[in-house]
């Protein structure tokens, strides 16, 4: 079972999931008023009494064989069904046990969450800078012109024919960054320029759905 | 060469490694968020007071919870320093990526559990039936938050049983309770400073509100303790840690919390141990 973690109100991880279960893979998709179902369970040390609970499914965390995270953090607007004064409470209480429950997992997890980011990374534009400026790639977060997005999924960057330069930067970068999975932006122009980095990968386009799905069974 | 001490001014823990960096003959500024008009990482800080400050010249880096900005500018500015202290080499007590391991506690509680210290059984869930299988196993049990939100720690009685449903909404915390008494150990950098705390309360920070009492008395741990709390500081790339241990009756040590900004004031008021000194000093770089 492939797990991914989403918001409701973002179209990338039902995208995602529309591809795989096209594929015939069963998948669930977790968003945060899934947190409010009974069943749910994270012991600190003890993996084997992780549990899910997404939609009807009450899923236990060896049945999971990977985790997918489009979801950088939990913000009171994806808790509507929560009473509006405790909503800011309540996402900062979700996000730190999703943190914490997914170190629990014994299965590929893309890019483990750490306390940044529900998605592993977290970094600030001006440390992808830095980061880009280490591996020779130019930058500009103040750009505000057309950008285009590449995600690299394992190491390879999934863009259209004839963009070498540009995969070649967002693969740069993200190895540089220790990242699986993550969606960087480029200024149109002949040389690849940095313009600043995805808070979540974008999972739902058909080539990065099924690179990633290859990608999660090679590993 | 500067202390940067990124805080409000007045606060206390600012105010005592300012005064501790005065001691030492170092030049200590005080700069929250809302002060900042700008950062240029390669260059300095501008402040809405006219005054530029090279990052060049900064030593080390206090950052304290009280230094965030509400203004637009301020949180810009911000985020650019922030940036900064993850990049820079100098000292800085404790970056954002570090501190931020105690926003959940069963995150943190996992990495304290590979360091060598006993940690409670916990359970995190939105299942009732959960509650009364852990609590059938541990009782007592007490609950406490899951983030970095303050939450007096209490025990679960019987009578919260009506209450249980509700955890259906939010995950919840649980945590077997384990007897004895309570330390809090601060560790700077190789520096370990340890008092006993002897309460009246469950959660000894809140005692004087239940109408208990609370007193610290400065020890020493033995060499052993002293260096697991000293690698458990490093492990989580922490320079400056408020960790809050419990020795029980049959003489094991268990750990609760590393406390990643934590407030020394009141312990080193009570028990002497010179805690904002060595902060200082290590801000201050060696000389």
């Amino acid at each position: 079972m492939l797990l991914i973690l989403g918001s409701a109100y973002d179209a990338q991880p039902w995208r995602l999931a529309e591809r795989w279960m096209q594929a015939e893979r069963d998948v669930a998709v977790a968003t945060p008023s899934d947190l409010s179902r009974p069943g749910w369970r994270l012991r600190v040390g003890r993996p084997t009494l992780t549990r899910a609970a997404v939609g009807e499914r009450v899923i236990a965390g060896h049945s999971i064989d990977a985790a997918i995270n489009a979801l950088a953090w939990i913000g009171p607007h994806d808790l509507a069904h929560v009473d509006s004064m405790d909503r800011d409470y309540v996402a900062q209480e979700m996000l730190s046990f999703l943190l914490a429950w997914e170190q629990e997992l014994r299965c590929l997890v893309v890019d483990r969450p750490t306390s940044r980011s529900l998605t592993g990374c977290g970094r600030t534009d001006l440390e992808w800078v830095a980061i880009a400026t280490c591996v020779g790639v130019d930058t500009d977060v103040s750009w505000a012109g057309p950008s285009a997005a590449v995600t690299v999924v394992g190491g390879s960057a999934i863009v259209e024919q004839g963009s070498v330069s540009l995969a070649n930067a967002a693969e740069a970068m993200a190895r540089a960054a220790q990242r699986s999975l993550v969606t960087l932006r480029f200024s149109s122009g002949s040389r690849p320029v940095f313009v600043g980095a995805e808070a979540r990968p974008e999972v739902g386009h058909d080539d990065v759905a099924f690179a990633l799905l290859e990608w999660l069974e090679r590993s | 060469m500067t202390v940067l001490l990124w805080g409000r001014a007045g606060e206390p823990i600012v105010e005592a490694v300012a005064r501790a960096c005065g001691r030492l003959g170092v030049e200590a500024l005080a700069v929250d968020g809302d002060e900042l008009l700008s950062v240029d990482m390669c260059g300095g800080m501008a402040l809405r007071d006219g005054r530029r400050i090279d990052l060049g010249s900064v030593s080390g880096v206090l950052v304290r919870p009280s230094g965030r900005a509400q203004s637009p500018e301020g949180l810009q500015a911000c985020r650019a320093l922030h940036a900064w202290t993850e990049l820079t080499t100098v000292t800085v007590l404790n970056r954002l990526s570090a501190a931020s391991s105690n926003h959940s506690k069963p995150y943190q509680l996992g990495q304290i559990a590979e360091s060598g210290f006993a940690v409670p059984e916990t359970l995190v869930t939105t299942d009732p039936d959960d509650v009364r299988e852990f609590c059938a196993e541990y009782d007592p049990v007490v609950y406490k938050s899951i983030s970095g939100v303050r939450s007096i720690v209490a025990v679960l009685n019987p009578a919260d049983e009506d209450r249980l449903t509700n955890i259906s909404t939010c995950p919840t915390q649980f945590q077997q309770y384990v007897g004895g008494t309570d330390h809090r150990v601060h560790v700077v950098g190789g520096l370990v400073f340890a008092c006993r705390v002897d309460s009246t309360a469950i959660d000894y920070r809140y005692a004087e509100q239940a109408d208990g009492l609370t007193a610290l008395t400065a020890v020493k741990l033995s060499d052993d303790i002293a260096d697991r709390c000293m690698a458990l500081t490093k492990s989580l790339s922490l320079g400056l840690a408020g960790i809050d241990l419990r020795l029980d009756g049959q003489g094991t040590w268990w750990c609760f919390e590393v406390n990643t900004a934590p407030g020394f004031t009141w312990f080193e008021e009570q028990t002497g141990l010179p805690i904002a000194d060595a902060v200082a000093k290590m801000l201050r770089g060696p000389r």
